[in-house]
Order: C-alpha cells, then sequence, then structure tokens
C-alpha cells in the first residue's frame, strides 16, 4: 500500500466517526487522483476517445482504497466525494472549451485537458451545474443522487446502493430530480 | 410553498395518461395555480 491509500482509508474512517473536517479532506485527494488517472488514460488512448467517468471512478477507488468490499459504510463517502470531483473536473472543461469558442484563435492547449464522456452537452453541463446547487439547498439526497448519474454516469441500481436508499425510492427521487432541473433552467432562461 | 405536496402530485400525475391529468390536477390544486403551475413545469419539463 502506498501513503494515498492509507490516506483515503485513514480519511474515511475518520468521517465515519463523524469528524466533520475529515470530508474536506477526501475531495482533493480524490480530485487530484481522477485528475491523474484521466491524463494517463488519455496518454494511452487514440486520439478522439472519451473517457468513461464511471470506469475512471471505480478505478480510483480500487487504487485509493483497495477492494469493493460493497457493505463498508466508507465506501458512499469515498463516491460521494468522487462525484463532486467528477463534476469540478466536467464543469472545468466545459468552460474551457467554451472560453476558447468565445476567445477565437487557437489557445495553447493544455496538456491536462481531458475529454470525459459525459451525458449532455457544454452549455447543458453547464446550466444543469448551476441548478443542482439550488436542488441541494433543499434536496441534498436529490442532489447527490444527480451527481452519481449524471457526473459519473452510475445506473439507478448503483447509485440506490451507494445512497442506502431502495430501487424505486431512487427511480422516483432520479424522476422528480431531472424534470425539476430542466424546469428550473426554463424558468432561468 | 410546499415542494413535498409538489413532488407527490408530480409523481402522482406523472402516472397517469396525459388525459386524466387536467382534472386530476383540477381536482388536486383546488384553486391553488402557484402549485398547479408548478407541476405543469415539472410535466413538461419531463416530457421533452
Amino acid at each position: 500500500m502506498n501513503d494515498e491509500v492509507s490516506d483515503v482509508t485513514r480519511i474515511l474512517l475518520a468521517i465515519e466517526k463523524g469528524d466533520p473536517v475529515a470530508a474536506d479532506e477526501l475531495l482533493p485527494l480524490v480530485y487530484h487522483e481522477l485528475r491523474k488517472l484521466a491524463a494517463h488514460r488519455m496518454a494511452n488512448e487514440a486520439p478522439g476517445q472519451t473517457l468513461q467517468p464511471t470506469a475512471l471512478v471505480h478505478e480510483a477507488y480500487l487504487r485509493l482504497v483497495g477492494n469493493e468490499d460493497k457493505k463498508w459504510a466508507g465506501r458512499a463517502h469515498f463516491f460521494a466525494a468522487a462525484a463532486e470531483a467528477m463534476r469540478r473536473i466536467l464543469i472545468d472543461n466545459a468552460r474551457r472549451k467554451r472560453a476558447q469558442r468565445h476567445g477565437g484563435g487557437q489557445q495553447r492547449v493544455d496538456v491536462e485537458d481531458v475529454d470525459i464522456a459525459a451525458d449532455a452537452d457544454d452549455e447543458q453541463l453547464l446550466a444543469i451545474n448551476e441548478a443542482l446547487d439550488r436542488l441541494a439547498a433543499g434536496d441534498k439526497v436529490k442532489a447527490e443522487l444527480v451527481k452519481l448519474r449524471y457526473f459519473v454516469g452510475m445506473t439507478i441500481e448503483e447509485a440506490a446502493q451507494i445512497l442506502g436508499i431502495s430501487e424505486p425510492t431512487a427511480k422516483r427521487y432520479w424522476t422528480y430530480a431531472r424534470a425539476w432541473l430542466y424546469a428550473e433552467i426554463n424558468t432561468s432562461q | 410553498m410546499n415542494p413535498s405536496r409538489e413532488e407527490a402530485l408530480f409523481a402522482l400525475a406523472v402516472e397517469k395518461a396525459a388525459a386524466e391529468r387536467d382534472a386530476f390536477l383540477d381536482r388536486e390544486c383546488a384553486g391553488d395555480t402557484g402549485l398547479r403551475q408548478r407541476v405543469e413545469n415539472l410535466l413538461q419539463a419531463h416530457e421533452r
């Protein structure tokens, strides 16, 4: 085990014990690992390939935590952090691409620029990102579900398991949250 | 505003055939036009 593995495991255990600071420590570690993995993968893929966020997140889990113990509560905290990290990566990418389009002309290509498959085009991604903060203010679980589904690409089944809710509940939440977000975007435009 | 009522009505209305929704919302919203508008916005967003 390298240092990062024990770091993440230690943080996850602290979160489980109720340490409020530990969650803040987890996000940057997971974010860093995901960026590193994505950059590494991009370097080894044929041009034009896109990375699947679900695969990246699961790989990051295996690298940072170890075996996929499905019963361990720490898993939920890890995937919550990974979903937030993936959200930031996708949003940063979308903003950068928009800046390049609007800025015109050729800009320096970031070596860390990664192409990760998202469910939506850039503009929609950015709009949903903003609406999601408003959803989270009123309903945290639904916002977490959206992050897992939308930014990590998890199935209802996977997301339900991580959030500790039943599949029918997750399905109902998802239907509502998705409609809520689209309605929110429509009225704010 | 009562978000859980809005959510419950949306969940029920989604399950209904489009033709039944109007009557259902008439009955359930009972003159609360704000609530009705919000549920209709959700249904519209859901259908797109």
